[in-house]
């Protein structure tokens, strides 16, 4: 062997080591990519358990089954097994598991650390908050003033809203505001057949849906039970088995999915739906039978302040001659026959009504319009019409009966307006709390706490309810993530996740059959949140005396078993094991068959938790008389006691036909804004849902995901009308009404029509945690804050005008 | 071996979009920055189409979800020159990240542009790692990733099957998508089986591919949207 | 010749630097002596069983020691390692010694359960060992641990056994 120059050997060692050292480097690197992978917990066993409750992303609560692996929630799915969601979900559902580790969770109590919306917090413990809250309503009762203590509460379980009544009842203060007020349409009903709840549309057996700006497929009443249901009567071997229409402005997705949809101009759906009915007449597909029997003021009009009068019938084929409809719809008058003929020709037409149809400015009369079409139709109290609510038997405590003191307190005029500042009948009125609470009206208030709220986000004239704030001696917000609201608290108290507290909820209003959900918490609270009724039981506790009997010992998750025993007691329904066994089991139930259940109170509340829903499947027998009221025998077609009190409300003369003419007059005046030539339509997505879920990235990436938009907001923008305002797509675009204005970018969609653009509320956050904060816009900044005394909602309309911003 | 394939139903399809966030979730899809979105680098393995067509008001906005289609002649396999994308022995085509290489041809060949590249690291914000499903590689940088019709649901549905001394039932086998659709437009299974509504529906006269010209033989059927009745 | 020498000198180096990322050397809480175990009988699914029930086989909770080293056998040194541990309430440490990579899917099920694979055809002979575990999984132990997958799988009759890349990596 010859032998290596040492300048070979040297060079040969340095060339080796460059490249051993890049192979070394470079093999480290191979697997430093490959190890990118380990990215979670180690693994360990795999040990995997579900655990049922519910989804409370929106009021619907839909079944979940909740996968945990090695104790940690790692996956979701709909749960089969739940009557009404049947394992269907939205986009939300999904981002539960997200909210749950959302970094910007609030940990701890924190108390305000420098002024109001100064951001600046420090934590105290639980103990130190409750009593800083409690100290001032302790005070306000010794002094006589048990008023002063009001709770702004979202309003989607009715066991939470128990406990607040019941509390507050004991207490002395009337001064729940409830967000989910459900106006107009509950006093509506109310007013036509004196009932306390509305009824519920039995979709399942209708064959002819009509929706006026009901978004049924997306975001309004339970979206996933009105989805199954469609899907099922769409069933693909079975020849078609239901037929759908619409009517609104905005060609929604459920809009895309009728089979017949008329457009109108926004705000004259009550105008649409009283030319349907002079259809009805026309075309002699009126239930007269039903008119004649069970309505009052069809044929003449009891009473009124003219001697007798009109009855509906004339009314409506005077005063809404189908040109005239034409006219102010702008829907032309083939249009309207062809859906008055389908709607009547069907055997079980029923048409619903969405908040799109009814926040306007003549939501009451809209309400009341589609009422009497559906009682044109018949439509009430048989098998795919209007059926009675369902509910779910629990046990609830008795009520008690307030002391001296609370009595005094509990006759109070409510801060919220609603039953003085607005029409009798109306019970809730948010709209009312944000215009009364700057001007300190009826009387101040000490403490104002506010759960499942964000008024200063989703209200219109946000910054105005901010300031209205500051005459509240104390705010509290409970939440997850500090919001704007929580910003300009003096507490925050952290909300556990829906995935870590327990509930039971019945059935949200427009579901046919008894129903009741089980919420179970699937892990412990992971920081030091609480749920909110454990919290509401410790003040309660804390303010002492009678709003302290009025609360049960121990905590929510002690007491709600009891609650469930009425469930066992009432010795019907099943717990649930799918849909098919909730209807054989009903089958049965109905031919009088008992099917087996559990024993006792204690075994059924185990199967209750291991099955996560317990239905009683619906009837097949209904009657009119189920959706009247104690005292109505007929269906009233003339609010004349609505009106007597809009007279004393107003203290000015009410025409007789204040309602639909104020209808009339509003679609008639509606043209002749040259300033602001575009009406504004708002709608809400099922990712957004108007900004309560627009919390973490999976669903802000989803914003727009059928616009192929994410992280954004967006006008939607009829081709026309951008093609006047040379707008091109993405186009970022200014949108100025007489309340303010602001910039999103354009969308160029023919969804919408020339004289209206539309856009999603849910985004534009100032404040909420690090994902949602500065994304998007909130289009309420162009909603002027105005009260509609008749439902005790924020009129929810206003007039833009569209330019193009330089790019 | 069963022939896995799915029915959607574009007639019930709302275009709810539960779906898409199902299958996100299911297989720790990454969430871009928003920058990276507008450059059309948004990760979905299953996908909305939709199609706004006609003048207001008679606006028809057709929708339909786009996914792998499971081809049983998959132009992908062909072009991939490490192997990475390939046909299983149960006619899944499989996307295996270790060995990809990032060349993105299996990309470019897919006339359904179902597959997604991840143009960079995953940035998962810490606090949501714990939400990220273990059944469920995470994939690095530079490589492709697809709709794999839950292929982990399968694998552990058939352990699970095998446990309990059973055969696997169509409640086992279910992908994250089918499962969530509210209007259950979604169906799943064998569809040589006669007996499976996935096979029966397939035949359905209403049963129509994407894009069949291409002799790709998906194995995703559409239900085409039925006329309205009125 | 030149070659030759340039060649293996790169080599060597390049095993050198290679081998700087091997696995490494650790120290187990404990110094357990799994053959002591064995000899008494004592199965390895006692102490490890999610071996047969689940994906992952776990190393022991210091409660699965106490289920026999209650008090009687507490004498020895190693054994009141465990007796503090319990006392104060802090988990053992034991350090891992196989592991996968986070891209290889594994289920011990579907081999001990199901397959009726033996705990030492890929653990070797575990049994006989009387003294800890000293070296971890390092880069790569990976590799070379594939092509004895591979092998078994080929070799097997079952038709379970799949050599489908997406079988195992998914």
């Amino acid at each position: 062997m010859s032998a290596l120059s040492r300048r070979e050997f040297l060079t040969t060692l340095g060339a080796a080591g460059v490249v051993a050292a890049s192979s070394g480097w470079f093999t480290r690197r191979l697997f430093a990519m490959a190890e990118e992978g380990t990215l979670r917990a180690p693994r360990g066993p795999g040990v995997e358990r579900w655990v049922p409750t519910l989804c409370r992303m929106c009021p619907a609560g839909c079944g979940l089954r909740v996968r945990l692996v090695d104790g940690l929630p790692v996956g979701l799915e709909g749960d089969r097994t739940n009557p009404l969601s049947a394992g269907g979900l939205c986009p939300a559902g999904f981002a539960g598991l997200q909210e749950l580790v959302h970094p910007d969770r609030v940990r701890t109590p924190l108390r305000r650390d420098g002024p109001r919306g100064s951001g600046r917090w420090t934590p105290v413990s639980w103990d130190e908050a409750l009593e800083q809250i409690a100290a001032p309503l302790r005070a306000s009762r010794a002094e006589g003033r048990p008023q002063a203590f009001a709770v702004l509460e979202r309003g989607d379980s009715p066991l939470t809203l128990y406990w607040l009544e019941r509390v507050l009842r004991a207490h002395g203060s009337p001064n729940l505001v409830v967000d989910a007020t459900g106006e107009p349409w509950r006093s509506a009903w109310a007013t036509v057949a004196g009932t306390a709840r509305p009824p519920a549309p039995d979709l399942a057996n209708a064959d002819f849906v009509l929706s006026f700006g009901h978004e049924s497929l997306e975001t309004d009443g339970h979206p996933v039970w009105q989805t199954k249901t469609w899907g099922r009567l769409r069933a693909p071997i079975a020849a078609r088995q239901a037929s759908a229409a619409y009517v609104g402005p905005r060609m929604s997705p459920t809009a895309n999915h009728a089979d017949l949809k008329v457009a109108v101009r926004p705000g004259t759906e009550a105008i649409m739906a009283l030319g349907l009915v002079h259809v009805l007449i026309l075309e002699d597909l009126a239930d007269r039978s039903f008119l004649d029997r069970l309505t009052r003021g069809y044929h003449d009009r009891p009473g009124g302040s003219g001697a007798g009068g009109d009855g509906f019938e004339a009314y409506v084929r005077s005063r809404f001659g189908l040109e005239e409809v034409s006219r102010l719809t702008g829907a032309p008058v083939s249009e309207i026959f062809r859906l008055g003929r389908a709607f009547g020709t069907s055997r079980r037409p029923l048409a619903l009504a969405g908040p799109g149809a009814l926040s306007g400015e003549i939501g009451f009369a809209t309400a009341m319009a589609v009422i009497a079409l559906n009682l044109a139709v018949g439509a009430m109290g048989r098998t795919g019409g209007y059926v009675a609510s369902g509910g779910a038997p629990l046990d609830l405590p008795p009520p008690e009966e307030p002391d001296q003191v609370a009595r005094r307190g509990l006759s109070s005029a409510r801060v919220d307006g609603a039953g003085w500042a607005t029409l009798p009948l109306v019970r809730q009125s948010p709209a009312g709390l944000a215009a009364n609470l700057a001007a300190r009206r009826p009387y101040p208030l000490e403490v104002l706490l506010v759960h499942g709220v964000n008024p200063v986000h989703e209200w219109p004239g946000g910054k105005t309810i901010e300031e209205a704030l500051a005459a509240v001696g104390l705010v509290a917000v409970v939440g997850a993530v500090a919001d704007e609201t929580a910003r300009v608290a003096d507490l925050i108290l952290p909300e556990a996740s829906f995935l870590e507290a327990w509930q039971i909820l019945p059935p949200a209003t427009g579901i046919p059959f008894d129903y009741a959900g089980l919420q179970q918490p699937v892990l412990e609270p992971i920081y030091q949140s609480r749920a909110f009724e454990d919290m509401w039981f410790d003040l309660a506790r804390r303010i002492g005396g009678p709003a302290a009997a009025a609360v049960p010992a121990g905590s929510y998750a002690d007491w709600l078993p009891s609650a469930a025993a009425g469930l066992h007691r009432a010795g019907r329904g099943t717990i649930a094991g799918g849909p098919f066994h909730a209807r054989v089991a009903g089958f049965m139930e109905e031919r009088g068959w008992k099917a087996p259940g559990p024993q006792t109170a204690e075994a059924f509340w185990e199967e209750f938790r291991r099955s996560g829903s317990w239905v009683d499947a619906p009837r097949g027998e209904h009657s009119p008389a189920e959706l009247l009221g104690d005292r109505a025998e007929r269906f009233d077609l003339w609010p004349e006691r609505l009106l007597a009190d809009a007279r004393k409300l107003t203290g000015t003369p009410v025409a007789d036909d204040a309602l639909y003419g104020g209808a009339r007059a509003a679609a008639a005046g509606a043209a002749g804004h040259s300033d602001h030539p575009l009406h504004l339509l708002l709608f809400d997505t099922s990712t957004l849902w108007a900004g309560r879920t627009a919390l973490t990235p999976v669903l802000l990436e989803m914003s727009g995901f059928r616009e192929d938009i994410g992280w954004d907001s967006w006008v939607e923008i009829h081709p026309e009308t951008a093609r006047r305002g040379r707008i091109q797509a993405g186009d970022r675009v200014r949108l100025e009404s007489p309340a303010g204005s602001l910039i999103a970018r354009a969308r160029i969609t023919p969804v919408v029509p020339p004289d209206a653009v539309a856009m999603p509320r849910g985004l534009g956050h100032r404040h909420f945690g690090r994902f949602a904060t500065g994304v998007g816009v909130n289009p309420l900044a162009l909603v002027a804050p105005a009260l509609d005394r008749w439902t005790g909602n924020a009129i929810l309309e206003t007039r833009v005008r569209l330019t193009r911003m330089p790019a | 071996m069963a022939r896995w394939g799915m029915v959607i139903d574009l007639d019930r399809c709302t275009g709810c979009g539960a779906c898409v966030a199902a299958c996100k979730v299911e297989n720790n899809v990454q969430v871009v920055s928003p920058a990276e979105g507008e450059r059309g680098r948004r990760m979905h393995w299953l996908r909305l189409l939709v199609e706004a067509r006609g003048e207001y008001p008679h606006v028809e906005v057709r929708i339909a979800p786009n996914l792998c289609m499971m081809c049983e002649n998959p132009p992908c396999t062909k072009v991939c020159p490490v192997h990475a994308t390939y046909r299983g022995e149960d006619g899944l085509v499989g996307q295996i990240y270790p060995r990809c290489i990032g060349c993105r041809y299996c990309m470019a060949a897919c006339p359904y542009s179902v597959k997604a590249f991840n143009w960079g690291s995953p940035e998962w914000p810490e606090a949501l790692l714990s939400t990220l499903n273990p059944d469920v590689s995470m994939r690095p940088k530079g490589v492709v990733e697809k709709c794999t019709f839950c292929y982990h649901r399968l694998q552990l549905g058939r352990e699970k099957a095998r446990a309990e001394g059973r055969p696997l039932r169509e409640s086992d086998y279910q992908p994250a998508c089918v499962h969530s659709c509210p209007a259950d437009a979604m169906t799943f299974g064998d569809l040589d089986d006669a007996l499976s509504p996935a096979a029966q529906l397939s035949r359905s006269t209403r049963a129509t591919r994407a894009l069949e010209h291409l002799g790709t033989e998906p194995r995703v059927f559409y239900l085409e949207k039925r006329d309205a009745p009125l | 010749m030149r070659r030759l020498a340039s060649g293996m000198a790169v080599v060597a180096v390049m095993a050198a630097a290679g081998s700087a990322g091997c696995a490494r050397e650790v120290l187990q809480p404990v110094a357990f002596n799994h053959r002591l175990h064995a000899d008494n009988n004592v199965p390895c699914l006692t102490c490890h069983p999610t071996a047969a029930t689940g994906q992952g086989a776990t190393l022991p909770a210091v409660s699965v020691c106490r289920r026999c080293h209650e008090d009687v056998l507490y004498e020895a040194p190693e054994e009141a390692k465990i007796r503090l541990a319990a006392e104060s309430g802090h988990a053992l440490g034991w350090v891992p010694v196989f592991a996968l990579r986070p891209y290889v899917y594994f289920s011990h099920r579907r081999h001990v359960t199901l397959g009726k694979v033996a705990c030492a055809a890929c653990h070797g002979d575990v049994e006989r060992r009387s003294t800890p575990f000293r070296m971890a999984a390092g880069p790569f132990s990976g590799i070379r641990g594939m092509g004895a997958c591979l092998r078994c799988h080929d070799e097997s009759h079952s038709p379970y056994a799949g050599v489908d890349c997406v079988d195992c990596h998914r």
